[in-house]
């Protein structure tokens, strides 16, 4: 039996591929905004004590140590140590880090802020950043 | 070091692997304890408080530390010196804010700069400098040496596979699980949270000297820490350099950066075994001979 092919695209087909190119159109916005949710994760003596995402409104915390109150400031896509009561301030002068993985550690007043997030590419993971 | 210091091992035992690490840091500790300038017993603090006085004696690692130096700075022809501590002084870039020194001011500290002012006593293994108001600074040179020796250190403690990381200066050794290589990447240099490139390697080490690591802005000029021992001005040649080669030299990214990209770069294709990736004053990259097929462009 023969089978009659039509080379015109039909209406359907129209609307079919209209509808892939919205996707993958979405889809690309979303993994590239995914790829962007990184959040701030900050620890006092090993605990967790509060989780920001790294892209939110700029904002101080305050975090308790043993010895007093160390401020972390996140803002515009960054975190940094802005003030600690330890005695040689190696943590503040860590200035900003933003990047995934990238830590910033107090260890007199055991305070640690990290940053974490997904990655969309695997090969972007490091082990480690020449500076 | 005044700096954040990882290190990560590959091994099934977790707590020979913790001991091993622990005594890796111990071994870092006791650099720091004789190299910083921030520690008033340091070997450095009474090098500088005896300048033009009296030799002091010192540990074999540090006069280990002293005789490379002066070895890389023969190297860069005076590029790379510790004695230009006396004039980065000046700038007071530890404080946080910087301050643009008087010309003058400058011009008094030069003499004191050279590394021949360093006099070394190899019987008594002493180490002095012979000019009144002379210093040494490594911080140019500790980091790197502090790393090659945790890593030492790790491997005599039965430790195949690792990575130390002082602050960027990096050194890895044997494979990750699975057999995989350590992926490294290198520093945007005007943009911090992004990489330039990452390359794969073992049994290797890569260290960056970079303006964006400790400066200020004047006038719109940004003012950095890697100083012309010849000017004592900032080195305006590069924006970063970053060496690749089998132990760590942080020396040779400094001296580098010094001699600017035809120099530099000169230097570094004649030196075997030593790579680098040169990002010059309009951001543009030189990367020598044999690491053109080992980077991944981010």
């Amino acid at each position: 039996m023969a089978i009659k092919v039509s080379r015109a695209l039909t209406w359907g087909d129209k609307i079919l591929i209209f509808l892939l190119i919205v996707i993958n159109l979405a889809s690309f916005f979303f993994l590239t905004r995914m790829g962007k949710s990184k959040q701030v994760i900050i620890q006092e003596d090993q605990k967790v004590v509060g989780i920001y995402d790294l892209h939110s409104p700029a904002r101080t915390v305050m975090v308790q140590g043993p010895l007093g109150a160390s401020k972390v400031e996140i803002r515009e896509g960054r975190v940094r140590m802005l003030f600690s009561p330890c005695p040689n301030h190696t943590c503040q002068k860590a200035g900003w880090i933003s990047r995934q993985g990238q830590v910033i550690c107090c260890l007199p007043n055991k305070v640690l802020i990290r940053i974490s997030g997904d990655d969309a590419d695997p090969s972007l993971h490091l082990d480690g950043i020449a500076q | 070091m005044g700096t954040l210091v990882t290190i990560s091992v590959v091994s099934d035992r977790e707590t020979s692997a913790t001991a091993a690490m622990d005594r890796a840091f111990q071994v870092l500790q006791n650099i720091e304890n004789q190299a910083s300038r921030r520690i008033p017993t340091s070997l450095t603090s009474k090098i500088n408080r005896a300048a033009g006085l009296s030799d002091v004696p010192v540990s074999p690692d540090f006069l280990e530390i002293i005789k490379k130096a002066i070895e890389y700075s023969k190297l860069t022809q005076g590029a790379f010196d510790i004695t230009i501590g006396a004039v980065t002084d000046l700038y007071h870039f530890e404080d946080g804010e910087g301050i643009l020194p008087d010309p003058q001011a400058i011009r008094q500290r030069l003499p004191l700069v050279g590394y021949q002012n360093i006099h070394i006593d190899e019987v008594h293994r002493a180490v002095g400098l012979t000019r009144s108001g002379a210093l040494i600074d490594l911080g140019g040179i500790a980091k790197g040496f502090g790393v090659n020796q945790a890593v030492k250190s790790l491997k005599a403690d039965g430790i195949s596979a690792g990575i130390v990381n002082a602050g960027g200066d990096i050194r890895v050794f044997g494979y990750k699980p699975g057999h995989k290589l350590w992926n490294i990447g290198i520093q945007h240099p005007r943009q911090s949270d992004k990489v330039i490139a990452s390359l794969e390697i073992t049994d290797k080490s890569i260290v960056t000297s970079g303006d964006y690591e400790r400066f200020f802005m004047k006038d719109n000029i940004r003012y950095h820490h890697i100083l012309d021992p010849k000017t004592g001005r900032p080195a305006r040649g590069c924006q970063s350099v970053t060496i690749v080669s089998q132990t760590a030299t942080d020396a040779m990214s400094a001296g580098v950066f010094v001699l600017g990209p035809e120099k530099g770069m000169a230097l570094i294709e004649s030196l075997p075994g030593i790579e680098g990736i040169i990002i010059d004053r309009e951001g543009r990259a030189l990367v020598s001979s044999g690491l053109r097929s080992m980077l991944v462009w981010r």
